[in-house]
């Protein structure tokens, strides 16, 4: 061999290892090649795969009467293995030990009611997207008439003690839990009518609802706090093969309706989180490729990934911006950087502003009529129009909405089934009240004028007279109206304030959120005082 | 749907006794708020037209700040922001009797 060959084979044999090496590295960025799973290759070639399911969970995982095993979850991994070309062997596994026999390699994958929470991430891979999620629900009992969460405010409740729900649902709903040690105990005393429902898993309930013993009892509220299920495999095996074939399978179960039709097959009432995660894996984009396809880097998009997971790693652009913010300082801008919080706070933004707008028109339109109709001297109409502007003076605009919205709304509902839009009795009870002031105003400037030019009647041609005297007074009426468009909150009408504080109820921003309600406010009602004195000085300027 | 339902009547003469109980915590609140407020004012109104430059800026910043909230927001502000209960300081006796 000369000179040149040694060098050169040694140049050769460090840019092979090299090349070997970056096939096998982890999480390759540029997608294409993904590291090949050993657990995947023994399963090929055993020719099965073990899933490991629960058999005491009806109906997710249950024994039938001949003691075969069989479930909602087996039947997803019955599909699971098909898909992989192997045979499917099922392991029995409980709460306690199903992630330790992963871990030990007695189970190839474990499909087993297993909640995806951020310490079960630590100790084995979970396959996004989530699979199922259950959430909390009330068991109770069959003449319980309680058709909403927010009829069980106050109400006595019963619970088990350590379950992770029970406060946050005692907050938030403001229950009077009663506690129990046992969940037979917590079912004994709904029947005994100690309270009105058991607070649980909604899908543990809907096992104990199919057995003969609580024939009659129900679990009608839809569940909240959801948490999702995921399907665990092996820690190791995170970014190989076996992981992306398993989440493409995953995906696919959304896109096509196969978890959601297995779901009705087994009697399970029809989650949300189905009909939601069908709608969102069949969308396609403006390019007519689904939404949800994976980015460059392997992974899903955001939007198709469980928020609560997601770091700024994950993301890119503005949420990237706004997690890292979070990550670092605490605060947490989410009306900025997550589009459906963004989406909630601008339309609350652009409802505010449409009312503040309707609320100044019609009650200067409401005032100006009223004060004409007061002024025209016609028999009835006249003294009828100044009573009613003594009773809008008085009346408290939120008393009358209460009345129109919950008394005289409820009342057509039921009685002719006609529905009264909120935002119409908002704009109509505010533009009453206001009206009423801007039209006290008008008739005492009137009474003024009339002191110097005694045949002076109010009409359209002649209010331009009255406008130097009475404007400041309306003005500040007009004020004070696009600040008291608030109060449609209370009738449910989402503008920004029942905005802020539903994006505050699902994130737990409070400082932030807050702080933004009122600065936006400051910002909003400085403009609005601008624009009506410059209004005001353009109406007035061109009087003599 | 009668004007006079004797079933309505039932229910006003049951509840009214509560209901005047919440009234009178209305017009409580209203009284409480006028008083607070005369005074406030007032004080505000000293600051406006003292000769001192400083107090009239301070005394116009916090008429502008309060003029432009309304005051359902500012109502969910404080109810949010203020916290619950806040603990007193331990006084120097109590510290001297803790753990040896």
């Amino acid at each position: 061999m000369n000179t040149l060959t040694l060098p050169l084979l040694r140049l050769s044999l460090s840019i092979a290892i090299w090349c070997g090496c970056s096939t096998a590295s982890l999480a390759a960025p540029e997608g294409t090649t993904l590291r090949s799973s050993e657990r995947l290759a023994l399963v090929k070639q055993r020719g099965t795969l073990v899933v490991g399911v629960k058999t005491d969970y009806p109906p997710f995982g249950q024994l039938n009467p001949s003691g075969v095993p069989e479930g909602f979850e087996h039947d997803l991994a019955e599909d699971l293995a098909k898909r992989l070309g192997v045979k499917l062997v099922k392991q029995s596994v409980t709460g306690a030990n199903r992630l330790q026999k992963l871990e030990e390699g007695a189970v190839d994958l474990v499909l087993a009611t297993t909640g995806d929470t951020a310490e079960r991430r630590k100790i084995a891979t979970m396959i996004e997207p989530n699979y199922y999620a259950s959430g909390v629900t009330l068991f109770m009992a069959p003449d319980q008439n309680i058709a909403d969460w927010s009829e069980t405010r106050g109400k006595k409740v019963c619970a088990t003690q350590g379950s992770y729900f029970n406060r946050a649902m005692a907050q938030r709903y403001l229950l009077d839990l009663q506690m129990f040690t046992s969940a037979r105990d917590a079912k004994l005393a709904v029947k005994d009518k100690r309270c009105v429902g058991y607070l649980f898993d909604n899908t543990a309930i809907a096992g104990d609802l199919r057995l003969p013993e609580w024939a009659g009892y129900k679990a009608p509220l839809q569940p909240v706090l959801n948490t999702p299920w995921a399907i665990a495999i092996a820690r190791r095996d995170a970014g190989t093969d076996f992981e992306r074939i398993v989440s493409d399978a995953v995906a696919d179960w959304h896109r096509s309706g196969f978890a959601a039709e297995r779901e009705k097959a087994w009697g399970l009432p029809p989650s949300r989180f189905l009909s939601d995660s069908h709608s969102l894996w069949k969308r396609v984009g403006p390019d007519a490729k689904p939404v949800c396809t994976r980015g460059a880097d392997g992974q899903w998009p955001s939007a198709c990934r469980n928020p609560v997971f997601l770091n700024s790693n994950d993301s890119s652009g503005l949420r990237r911006l706004g997690l890292w913010v979070k990550e670092s300082t605490g605060v947490d801008l989410s009306l900025i950087y997550d589009d459906y919080d963004r989406g909630r706070f601008v339309s609350g933004l652009g409802t505010t502003l449409l009312l503040m707008l309707l609320c100044v028109a019609g009650s200067l339109l409401v005032g100006v009529i009223g004060a004409w109709l007061a002024e025209a001297r016609l028999l009835v109409i006249s003294p009828l129009a100044r009573l009613a502007c003594v009773v809008g003076r008085m009346t408290p605009p939120l008393l009358l909405m209460y009345v129109m919205v919950f008394g005289l709304g409820s009342a057509l509902m039921a009685r002719y089934g006609i529905h009264i839009s909120a935002l119409a009795v908002v704009v109509g009870c505010l533009s009453y009240y206001t009206g009423a002031s801007v039209m006290n105003a008008l008739l005492y400037s009137a009474d003024a004028k009339r002191e110097t030019e005694p045949g002076y009647q109010l009409h359209w041609h002649t209010l331009k007279a009255l406008a130097r005297s009475s404007s400041g007074h309306i003005t500040a009426a007009l004020i004070n109206v696009s600040k008291a468009t608030m109060m449609a909150s209370a009738v449910a009408v989402p503008e920004l304030l029942s905005a802020v504080t539903s994006i505050m109820a699902d994130n737990g921003n409070v400082a932030v959120m807050m702080n933004s309600l009122l600065l936006t406010f400051l910002i909003l009602v400085f403009a609005a005082v601008r624009l009506l004195k410059a209004l005001e000085r353009k109406f007035v300027g061109g009087a003599p | 749907m009668t004007l006079v339902n004797p079933d309505v009547l039932r229910e006003l003469i049951t509840w009214t006794p509560y209901l005047l109980s919440g009234f009178a915590l209305n017009i409580f609140i209203a009284m409480l708020a006028m008083l607070i407020g005369t005074g406030l004012g007032w004080g505000l109104a000293l600051m406006r037209l003292s000769s001192n430059p400083r107090r009239l800026k301070i005394s116009l910043m916090l008429t502008e700040l309060t003029r432009n909230v309304p005051t359902i927001v500012f109502q969910f502000y404080l109810a949010f922001m203020l916290p619950g209960e806040f603990c007193c300081p331990e006084p120097a006796s109590r510290s001297g009797f803790r753990g040896g």
